[in-house]
């Protein structure tokens, strides 16, 4: 069985190189391109670290597997998906998740930029005002005091 | 990693649209002081559209009113992160009713119209949710109001359903002749901040004034005469009502049960029928530009006895409300699988939040369709319009603010509506 599976070889931009079935390449658009125009045995991906790339291979694999697998029932290895999901993205810094995000648009995987973004969406809901977002994601304000009051006063029903 | 994490930085800036789409409308709102790159993302089109499209299947928030009584409402919807539903959103005192006091009127593309029972003069168009309300001044040629009555309020959405503008129209006098009965109204634009007056023709008089509004167009179905629904666009130059034959006249069934409703944008006709063990829904939608009816949906659900129309979904055309005038519940019926659940209760968890006051909906249901005594024909044609929704819709953009329009919070009005009401009290 096992030797029937084309393997892929993937090599970080830190030489971290990482071995997977072709299926789990598959998941990302940018690298489904590449192996079909290429058809070397190993890929060198520049732009990702292998602590990125680890974490790219490790969503693409779980999420091949329950493809293949969850032919019978697929609600319900549906909901572990979800709950897989929920455990992998909770682990994770903010770091991780920016770093991840600019990783799941490059090599395009749609589902992993998804759950990325609302995981930092997830992080600003979280916040209870405007100065703690700020200091969450490090963003510096380009108001002046004046125009942040007016801004405030324009939408204040929002703070009920 | 340093480079890497600048790299991200900019993208994640790029990105950041994406991810400030995904977030709830109010916290979309509450965030837009966290900088000038976060409100002005926000404030794009671009944005708005892919807010529009994320959110496309989730729940929405909305309320089925009987005058401002709440029977129904929708809430804990996750386009809104609101936490009541859209009817507790109109202040309780612009609810009491009592002489001299304000008072709700109507809604239409989620702005309200109050009016100031002491003061015929004015009256008010705000947003419940963003709590900002226009004080419209008197007509001219009637300025202390006590020749004309606020009576409804219209409004233009664009293709995202955000509203444009809106009319105020107070109804000056009606003349009713042996052939057709003259409107004249005096209507006030958001957009020019002017009152206009005209005249409009209806071929029938027009027996309860209770109404249903799309996109400018007010509707009306009780009638002199049975089987019609009229309508005027008070944004055109007409000066004459549509008359509209409703799609199954002439079948007087009188077991067939009524209402016009509005869905997807269109105005939506929903007749049930009970037959052995089942109901029949059939619902057709009035096309906009030539008036004629298309029928969108023949479907049998399962349930038996008696059930009315109440309103269908807002938003999805795939989805009507019914009531049990026998079991006293409300039933969703999903039209595409021809399934249904009976809301409220405690084993459909799966189900959004939804309030029903039960014992309104009884009384208000039975009083419109009581078994019928009559065998005049006219009572077998009851198109039922005494339900209104109030929805909240699914993208906001601040109340159009007409020319030299004074501006006032909800804090304000209600300070001021107390203070009114104290005075005539004492008086």
């Amino acid at each position: 069985m096992e030797n029937e599976k084309k393997m892929i070889t993937l090599k970080s931009s830190d030489d971290v190189t990482f071995e997977v079935e072709e299926a789990v390449v598959l998941e990302s658009q940018f690298l489904s391109h590449l192996v079909q125009d290429c058809p070397a045995p190993e890929h060198k991906i520049k732009e990702v670290t292998g602590k990125i790339l680890s974490k790219v291979v490790e969503y693409c694999e779980k999420h091949v597997v329950v493809v293949v697998d969850g032919g019978d029932s697929s609600s319900s290895s549906g909901d572990d998906l979800k709950k897989w999901d929920d455990k992998f993205i909770k682990e994770m810094d903010l770091s991780t998740v920016y770093d991840l995000i600019a990783a799941a648009n490059y090599l395009n995987i749609q589902a992993l930029l998804d759950l990325m973004c609302q995981r930092v969406a997830d992080v600003i809901t979280a916040c209870k005002d405007h100065k703690e977002i700020r200091e969450t994601l490090g963003i510096v304000s380009d108001y002046t005091a004046e125009e942040e009051a007016e801004v405030l006063k324009e939408n204040e029903w929002a703070f009920d | 990693m340093a480079m890497e994490t600048q790299t991200t930085h900019h993208l994640l800036e790029v990105l950041q649209t994406e991810i400030l789409a995904r977030l709830p409308l109010k916290t979309i709102f509450r965030f837009k002081s966290v900088c000038k790159t976060w409100k002005s993302t926000i404030e794009t089109v671009y944005f708005r559209r892919l807010f529009l499209s994320l959110h496309k299947n989730s729940s929405s928030s909305w309320s089925l009113l009987d005058g401002p009584y709440e029977l129904i409402g929708f809430h804990g919807c996750k386009t809104w992160d609101l936490p009541n539903s859209p009817a507790s959103l109109i202040p309780p005192p612009f609810k009491r009713y009592h002489t001299h006091d304000f008072d709700y009127v109507v809604s239409s593309g989620g702005l309200v119209l109050i009016r100031d029972g002491s003061d015929n003069a004015y009256c008010y168009v705000g947003n419940p949710v963003s709590q900002e309300w226009v004080k419209i001044p008197p007509p001219p040629s009637d300025p202390t109001g006590d020749g004309s009555c606020a009576v409804c309020l219209v409004t233009r959405l664009d293709e995202d359903g955000v509203v444009l503008s809106f009319i105020v129209v107070r109804l000056d006098t009606v003349l009713v002749l042996s052939t057709e009965n003259h409107f004249g109204a005096f209507m006030y634009s958001s957009e020019t901040g002017i009152w206009t007056s005209k005249v409009a023709r209806c071929p029938y008089y027009i027996s309860n004034m209770f109404d249903i509004n799309l996109n400018g167009t007010i509707y009306y179905t009780s009638l002199t005469l049975p089987g019609v629904v009229v309508a005027h666009d008070f944004y055109s130059e007409s000066e004459q009502f549509r008359a509209v034959q409703l799609p199954d006249y002439p079948d007087y069934n009188k077991d067939y049960k009524r209402t016009l409703s509005i869905s997807g944008g269109f105005v939506m006709y929903v007749r049930t029928l009970a037959r052995y063990k089942e109901t029949v829904l059939k619902i057709w939608r009035l096309n906009n530009d030539d008036d004629t009816w298309h029928l969108l949906w023949e479907v049998g659900f399962l349930v038996s006895g008696n059930y009315v129309p109440m309103a269908m979904h807002p938003f999805d055309i795939g989805t009507v409300y019914i009531w049990s005038q026998r079991y006293h519940h409300l039933v969703s019926c999903n039209l595409r699988k021809g399934d249904f659940t009976v809301l409220g209760d405690a084993s459909n968890n799966g189900h959004q939040d939804c309030f029903i006051d039960h014992s309104l909906c009884k009384k208000r249901v039975d009083k419109i369709w009581l078994p019928k005594l009559s065998s005049n024909l006219y009572f077998n044609f009851n198109v039922c319009i005494s339900f209104c929704s109030f929805v909240v819709p699914r993208w906001m953009e601040p109340v159009p603010r007409p020319p030299k329009a004074e501006m006032i919070d909800t804090t304000s009005l209600l300070s001021y509506a107390t203070a009114n009401l104290y005075k005539h009290m004492r008086q």
